[in-house]
This record gives C-alpha cells, structure tokens and sequence, in this order.
C-alpha cells in the first residue's frame, strides 16, 4: 500500500538579508491512511514549514528541494490547477486561530457550500445536508442555527470545530493540523480533542498533527516525530517515544512538562538550558549539542546521523543507548528561607469584597443604557508575607483584572484592598512612592513588557534610581547582580529587546520586577507564552528568587499543574468570583469544587495511557455583563442538584485549613462523587 | 539538575545592525539611490550656488529680455532680461531650507499635541482631535490664504503657514501610534514605579515613534516644497525680487512660446525635489520597518 504522505529529504531554506535560514533540514517522514502523525518541539524548529511546504503556500524567499508524495504523486512538480484540485479536497489544512480561517463577512453556511462548490456539483438540498451532517459530527449544538450565524457569533472553541468541518466536509485523505487547540481553554481544548479522535477513528484519514504540546500529542497520536532546528531528530511509535526517548532533546521537553503532583517543596522543574540556535547560524555537527548535558567532542565534530534504536524508532544521537540513564529527579534543597515562611503569619494582604466594574460606553445615540459588566464581583482573599497565592480559571474569568486590581492600573469600584497596613484600592497615581516600591509586577507578554527602544541596563537601571536603592556609584554592579540572579551575563547591558528571546526577556521583566525589593509581586501569566522548555527554567528562577528576597507572589495562569507547582495557596475563580481558594494540597484532593474538578480532568496529561477523565464543559464561560443567577457555574456545572443552584448563592463550606468550597452539594457527598471518578494524583 | 548547575547564559545573538549600518544598506537600492542622488545634488547647490553663478539674481542684462538659451545665458533670461540660470541656482537655498523648516516646525508642534492627546485619552482627546479636524478639512491652499492674508507675505510667515496646516496630519498620526504604545505593558510597569507623565510621554513612548515621525516627515518636506512653491506661483510666497522657483514659473508662463526654458526649469526643479523626497521617504521607511 502506498502511503499518503511521503516526504523525502525535503529541506526548506529562507533567504533574506541576514543570511539563509535553513527551517527545514533533510526531513523525511511517511503518513500511512489512518495514521495520526505528530510532529513536536519548540517553536522556530521549522514545524510550520513542513505544513506549509506540503500546501506548496512558501512564500517566495524560500527554497526547497527533496520529494513530497502525495498518494505517490510529487507535489512540488505538480502543476498549479492539479494542486487546486487537492486542496481543500484530498489535503486539508487547519490552522492556529480559527478566527483568521474564516471570513468574517460570510455566514457559516455560505462558506461552507463554497468549499464544496469549489470541488463538487451538488444540489443546494444535498449540499445542505452535507453540511448540515458534518455540523453535527463535529458536534455543533444546533446545526441549523449555527449555518445562520456569522464567525463573531460563535466562540473560539465553536469556529474551530466550523474550520475543522471545514476540512473534513469533503473527506480529504490528508488533514493537516497546525496547532488547532493551542489558542483555546483548556476545557474547550479538552472538548475539540474528543472531537478530533472521534473523527479520526471514523474518517480513516491521514493525520499530521503538529503541536508544542506534548500532553495533547499523547492523547491524540500514533507516531511522533520530534525536530530539533529543522531536522528530525527522533521519531517513534507514540507509546515507545514517551516511554524510552532516546534523543536527549526529547527526553527534555518529556521531563520539562510539570508533572501533576509536582510541588517546589519537593523538587525543582527540569529545564533546557540555552535555546535553538538561529537557524542562519547553526553549529557544526549536533544542533543540540550546545545545550545537552552528555555533548562531548564527538557531537561538535561530525552530524550525526539517524540511527535505527528500536523496531520502528529511529533517533539522532550517537549517545542514543544512554540516554534514558540520565538522572531523572531532580533533588532540591529548600532553601532556609522556605523554612521560615511556612511560619509566617502576618498578612500582607487582605483583599475584602473586591469588585470591578466596568462601565459600557452608550450605544452613539446615548438612548439605550447597557448594563455593567462585573468582571470582578465580590472576591475576598489573604496572602501572608512570603507565601504565594495562585490563581486559576478559564480566560474571561477575571483573572488578569485581579491583577491589575492590585497594581492599581484598573480602578476599583468597590471593596478594600489592604496592602501592609496601607490602602491599595486607589489608583497608582495616589498612591505613595514607597508603597509603589513594595508592590510590583511581572506581565504577560515579554515582547511588550520591555521598552524596545531601552537597552537591558537602562531597563534595569531606571527602577534603582526611582526607588532609591543603591547610590550611583553601585547602580552598575547591582544591575549586573540582577542580571546574574536571572542567569543572564554582562554582555546582556547593551542589547535591546529586539536581540533576546522570550525567555530571556522574561527573566529582564522579573529582574526588573524584583530590582526595587519589593514585598509583593504580581505575575500575570507570565510563562504562558513561553516554550515548555523555557517555562520551567522561568518558572524555577521565579521560585527562587522569592525565596532568596522574601518576597510574596500572587500567580496568575491558566495551567493548573504550574500553579500547583509554585504555589502556597489556590484560588479557583469562575466569572468574578472565587468558587474554591484554600492550601494548594487540598484543592488538588478531594472534596473540590465540580469547576475544579472539570478543569483538572481537562488538562491533556503527557502520558498516552493515562486514563482520560470524561468530565467535560458543555458550552462556554457566561456574559459577565449579565451573570447567571445563584450559582454562577450552574448553566455549566455537570454535577448542578437542582432549582437550588440556579436561585440561591452557594454557601461557603469550610472544608478545614482555610479550604472553602462555595456549593451547594454537601461536602462529604462531593468527596465521595469525586473519590469514584478522579484520577488522584 | 540542581539549579546552581544551570549555565549563566551567554549566547551569540543575532546582531543587530546600527541605523546607520542600515541607511549604507541602501545604497543597493535603486530608488532611494536616485531620491539621495537628487537631494544631494540640491543641498550642494544651494551651498556652492554663490560660487558658480556667473551674474548676480537682480542683474539685468539690457535689451536681453526673453533671450531663448544661449552661451551666455544657459536657460535664457526672464521678462527683466535677468539670468534664469542664476535665479535657479539661488531659489534652491530657500527651496531647500524653507520646506524643511516648515516640516520641523510643524513636527515639533504636531508631535507634541499627538503625544498628549493620544496618551491623555478621554474629553481632552477627544477635544484636540476635533480642532484638528476642523484644520485638516480646510483647503490647505485656502488655510495658507488665510494665514498670509493675516499676517503678510514673507519668508518666516511661509514657514509659519506651512507647518500650522502641517501639524494636524502629524498629531493624527502620532496620535495613532500612541494610542497603540500606551496600552503596552512598559507603559504599565512605568506607571507602577510612579513616572511622571512628562517622563512617560519623552522618555518612553516618544522614541517608539521616532522612526515613523521621521518617513512621514520626509514625505511632507516634499509636499511642503510643492506648497511653498504654489504659494509663491501665487505671489504669496517670498516676496520678489528673491528667487522663488514658483514666482518664476509664474512670471514666465505667458513666455512658454518664446522661452519655454524660462518656466520649465523651475517647474521641473520643484518636481525633482519633490520626487527626491518622496523617493528616499520610500526606501527609508523599508529600511526602518525592517528593524523590529
């Protein structure tokens, strides 16, 4: 049987001023009918390339040569209507964000028949029911609703399963999936996912699958290639590659995934160090060899070649036998600090009855009032000094606003925030410039975190001078103190942000953050945008720099298994309000709240035989301008008792060591649901 | 791992190319090589014009009015029998010094008022926009009428009218750029060490818009020429007897027939100017895009 897809020494080269990128290096992969193939690493690993060099959609700078068959046939000979002919029809392709998929002007409908009168002659009755039969397998409530609606009707988690119909409608024999989950929640993640191995059971297609994320690469494939800067560097049958990796790289990225259970009181997170070279300027022999703990001479001297190391499993790696010996665990000292700040006490901050709103602008005509939306609405929570509170939920829970809440960047509409002794819910402006000093913050996105414009030293240095920290004559050699507790060098002071990675931007935004010893600081997702590789490193270096300096954090993501890991403490909050908050070892265990509970079953485990949890959210996080009655969760909650969820307000229901759990179902019956079908970890 | 193992990292970087590394690399480039060549050419004219011109520019040579191109006057001379190739070769000092004044100045003007706006937000945006509007929907030629009718032709008063009906396109686009940098979160982490406004808007927003500020300047120093020459063409410019290339075309289009070198010149010395502007406003703006 010939397969699918067969790619043969294909190599990608990007001209441009800098020199030639070489994105794809000597691949070769094959993709049999029913076969999902995944294909992972960090990204500029040239995972992107190879989907589009499939497409024939390289832009014009680039340059490739090898073979793409395509049920045999060469794509990269194949003429430009034979290739119209394929896409869409036998190739498919869906990409990151669904929203740029679609055309925002056409209704759901029309832009489904026309994929179908691009390739076919159908009646408009028969179209209609392909459509309409599609819809459903992809699991669309309401079908017939859905064809009238445009993309900004739908939520992201919708328009995705509509650009996954999309290419599924015409029954394609390759579907090629560009991290299709990765800009969604991980409930709705989890939702598209069962979708998504369904169909492939059904369709019998040939799947190539790319994703950084290793959890929903165990969940969902057969075969997994990993790449390394262009090249495949290991490649295996999905149970064997998370069981015996035998590519040092593979065995990092496997390792870096904070497991679930994991703690900082037991252990630090693995990580990379370094990152992928530049892809114009890559090193002689190994690629991975400048950041791998078993390089040695003969790695920088000669490439290595792929090496057959099992039935079906071939890596690129001369130490190949030995890799898995590697230690796995990493033991971790506490350091003192961590001691002391178990017994601390004294609270830095008292958060009571904490609501933001925000006001709607009036339609233009300034005739219909719109209500408010609340995006926060009645939080309370203490942190004491030197602890960490996390807080998770879905985006669009109020997450970020608490943050900006607190550094004063969003104005308060009601409640105290008490922050050591002083009043923090006034804006920045009126507050004091030591209280300014004790309180700082870490944000999301490292590109815009840092002035581009500013180099590193002036980034760091301007803190020092506002807050008075060190005389002038100090400033360099405490700058290059900061520099070195995030692990960068001196040579670091004279670049701009243009010239640093993610990571290495992120660890001048924390070096920042923590230059004014302050007391508190507040990190907004800030590994969330990072590779998995890096987010461990990031995520360790934050760890201990609060231990070393002191100092409090409040954490904010949407990963619970990251949160889990830093944290003293946990807040769950589901549309401005806390449903669960209380010490992090008993959130993560039964009783817990059924929002909690659905969140942890919903986050892909880096493990293809873990037992998948069917606890699944139906539908998306309410409008926060128009909150649901009683107990917010219940249009969501699969566990909802009855007419009492939806007309009174849970009670908080102490659960012992300042763990509540705001529900209405009894707690002892809550443990006993969860005991039943939990995973425990 | 422990983590007192994890290597300080110290990679080789891309480097990054100075600004000017990246303005040599343009001489690759045919069309800024063009606009630059056109520039150059100019500035060096109006710098060594007193040096080359054989007459002075109020010389009237009798009886030689209207004189077709001839040895001794290489473009002809004029209605008062005055030297056209002199009179070129000096309008190009004020040529070249009038627009760029005038595009500074409005700069200086239109960038402050965009920062303040555009960082401000709320009714005083909303204010300031407003006004500029209501600018920018005049004429440009009746805002000029207006504001030499008012104050009277001279050389200050064209530099003057040109950067007041320059500004408000300026404070727009400024304005734009500011309204996306303030929601960056630099601008949050300034706030939250206590930054002064003044500080916010020069020190930390300001040089993000530098390099745009400086294509759209270059553009409107083209335009500019072009404006100050339509303002002369209509004797509202400098007044005479100072060579002004569009007084000279208009003096001399009832000549086009007998002396078609007598307004072509000046004609085709403003359309080079312009285009040269424009031209390395082009590749500038390619070069500047490519930084981040």
């Amino acid at each position: 049987m010939t397969p699918v897809l067969e790619i043969q020494n294909l190599n990608v080269n990007y001209h441009s001023s800098r020199g030639i990128a070489h994105a794809v290096r000597d691949l070769s992969l094959t993709i049999n009918g029913g076969e999902t193939y995944g294909l992972v690493g960090e990204s500029g690993c040239g995972k992107s390339t190879v989907a589009l060099s499939i497409m024939r959609y390289l832009p014009r700078q680039a340059q490739d040569s090898g073979e793409i068959r395509f049920q045999g046939r060469d794509l990269r000979q194949a003429p430009a209507d034979e290739l119209r002919y394929l896409r869409g029809n036998r190739i498919a392709i869906v990409y990151q964000d669904p929203q740029s998929s679609l055309n925002p002007v056409l209704t759901i409908e029309r832009q489904l028949s026309e994929v179908i009168a691009a390739h076919e002659e159908l009646s408009a009755s028969e179209t209609r029911r392909r459509i309409l039969d599609m819809l459903e397998k992809v699991r669309m409530p309401d079908p017939e609703y859905i064809l009238r609606r445009y993309p900004h009707q739908l939520s992201g988690g919708m328009q995705q399963r509509v650009v996954i119909a999309m290419a599924l409608l015409l029954q394609p024999d390759l579907v090629i999936m560009d991290e299709p989950t990765t800009g969604l929640d991980v409930t709705i993640e989890a939702g598209v996912l069962d979708i998504l191995d369904d169909l492939r059971r059904e369709f019998k297609m040939a799947i190539l699958y790319i994703s950084h994320n290793l959890g929903v690469i165990a969940r969902i494939c057969d075969r997994v290639g990993v790449m390394y800067a262009g090249e495949l560097i290991e490649q295996a049958p999905v149970n064997d590659l998370f069981a015996h990796p035998s590519h040092p790289y593979t065995l990092g990225l496997l390792r870096c995934v904070p497991r679930q259970g994991l703690r900082y009181t037991n252990e630090a997170l693995y990580s990379i160090p370094g990152r992928v070279p530049p892809l114009t300027m890559l090193p002689q022999g190994c690629a991975f060899a400048p950041r791998c703990a078993l390089a040695e001479s003969a790695c920088t001297a000669a490439h290595p070649r792929l090496e057959s190391t099992a039935q079906d499993h071939i890596a690129r790696c001369i130490h190949w036998e030995t890799v898995v010996e590697q230690p796995e665990r990493v033991t971790y000292t506490k350091p003192v600090s961590a001691q002391i700040n178990q017994n601390s006490k004294r609270d830095l901050l008292n958060v009571r009855a904490l609501k933001v709103h925000f006001m709607q602008a009036l339609d233009v005509l300034g005739i219909r009032k719109r209500p408010n939306i609340k995006v926060i609405d009645g939080v309370n929570f203490d942190l004491p000094a030197q602890r960490t509170l996390g807080v998770v939920g879905e985006s669009g829970c109020g997450k970020s606003t608490i943050a900006k809440v607190l550094a004063g960047l969003t104005p308060v509409t009601s409640g105290e925030i008490e922050f050591s002794g002083n009043d923090f819910s006034r804006p920045i402006e009126a507050r004091s410039g030591d209280s300014l000093k004790q309180l700082q913050m870490v944000f999301q996105n490292p590109d815009s975190s840092l002035n581009p414009r500013h180099t590193i030293a002036q980034t760091l240095s301007r803190p020092l001078r506002r807050f008075k920290i060190v005389s002038p004559e100090q400033e360099h050699e405490t700058i290059i103190g900061l520099l070195r507790s995030v692990n960068l060098d001196e040579s670091y002071l004279d670049r701009y942000p243009s010239q640093l990675s993610g990571g290495e931007k992120q660890r001048v935004a924390i070096a920042r953050a923590f230059a004014g010893n302050p007391e508190l600081v507040v990190c907004d997702e800030p590994i969330s945008s990072l590779d998995v590789s890096v987010q461990a490193a990031v995520l360790n270096l934050l760890h201990d720099l609060q231990h070393q300096r002191q100092v409090a954090l409040v954490f904010i993501a949407h990963d619970l298994n990251v949160v889990r890991y830093i944290s003293d403490e946990v807040a769950v909050i589901y549309l401005g309000r806390i449903c669960e908050i209380g010490p992090t070892d008993r959130i993560f265990s039964a009783p817990s709240h059924p929002y909690t509970e659905a969140l942890m079953s919903a986050i892909p485990v880096a493990d293809p035989n873990a037992e998948v949890n069917p606890i699944r959210l139906s539908g998306i996080v309410p409008s926060p301008a128009n909150p649901p009655t009683g107990c917010r969760f219940h249009t969501r909650c699969p566990r909802k008792i009855g007419a009492i969820c939806e007309t009174h307000e849970p009670p908080a229901q102490g659960a012992g060591d300042g763990h509540k759990i705001f529900c209405h179902i009894p707690l002892d019956e809550l443990r006993e649901l969860q005991t039943d079908s939990m995973v425990k970890m | 791992m422990d983590q007192s193992l994890e290597p300080v990292l110290s990679q080789p970087v891309v480097t990054k190319r100075s600004i000017w590394q990246r303005i040599f690399a343009l001489r690759r480039n045919l069309t800024v090589l063009i606009g630059a060549s056109i520039l150059i050419f100019w500035v060096f004219i109006a710098i060594a014009a007193p040096l080359i011109v054989p007459y002075g520019i109020n010389e009237m040579a009798s009886g030689q009015v209207w004189k077709p191109p001839s040895a001794a006057h290489p473009f002809g001379t004029d209605n008062l029998g005055r030297d056209i190739f002199t009179r070129v070769l000096i309008g190009a000092r004020q040529m070249v010094v009038l627009p760029t004044l005038s595009v500074g100045l409005a700069v200086i003007i239109g960038a402050s008022i965009g920062l303040l706006s555009g960082y401000r937000g709320g009714w005083v945006d909303e204010l300031i926009m407003r006004v500029m509007d209501a600018m920018m929907a005049f004429p440009v030629l009746m805002l000029y009428l207006m504001i030499i009718a008012a104050v009277g032709a001279s050389a200050v008063n064209v530099v003057i009218a040109v950067a007041v009906a320059t500004a408000p396109g300026i404070s727009r686009l400024v304005r734009g750029l500011v309204l996306d940098l303030r929601s960056r979160e630099f601008i949050a982490a300034a706030r939250m060490r206590g930054e002064s406004t003044r500080y916010i808007l020069f020190r930390e927003i300001l040089p993000n818009t530098i390099n745009p500020i400086i294509v759209d300047a270059l553009v409107r120093i083209g335009y500019a020429s072009f404006s100050i020459s339509a303002l002369g063409f209509l004797g509202l410019g400098v007044p005479p007897p100072n060579p002004d290339w569009g007084g000279m075309v208009s003096e001399a289009r009832n000549a086009l027939i007998i002396t078609p070198t007598a307004p072509l010149i000046p004609a085709l010395a403003i359309a080079s100017l312009v285009i040269g502007f424009n031209l390395v406003a082009d590749g500038l703006s390619e070069a500047l895009r490519s930084e981040r």
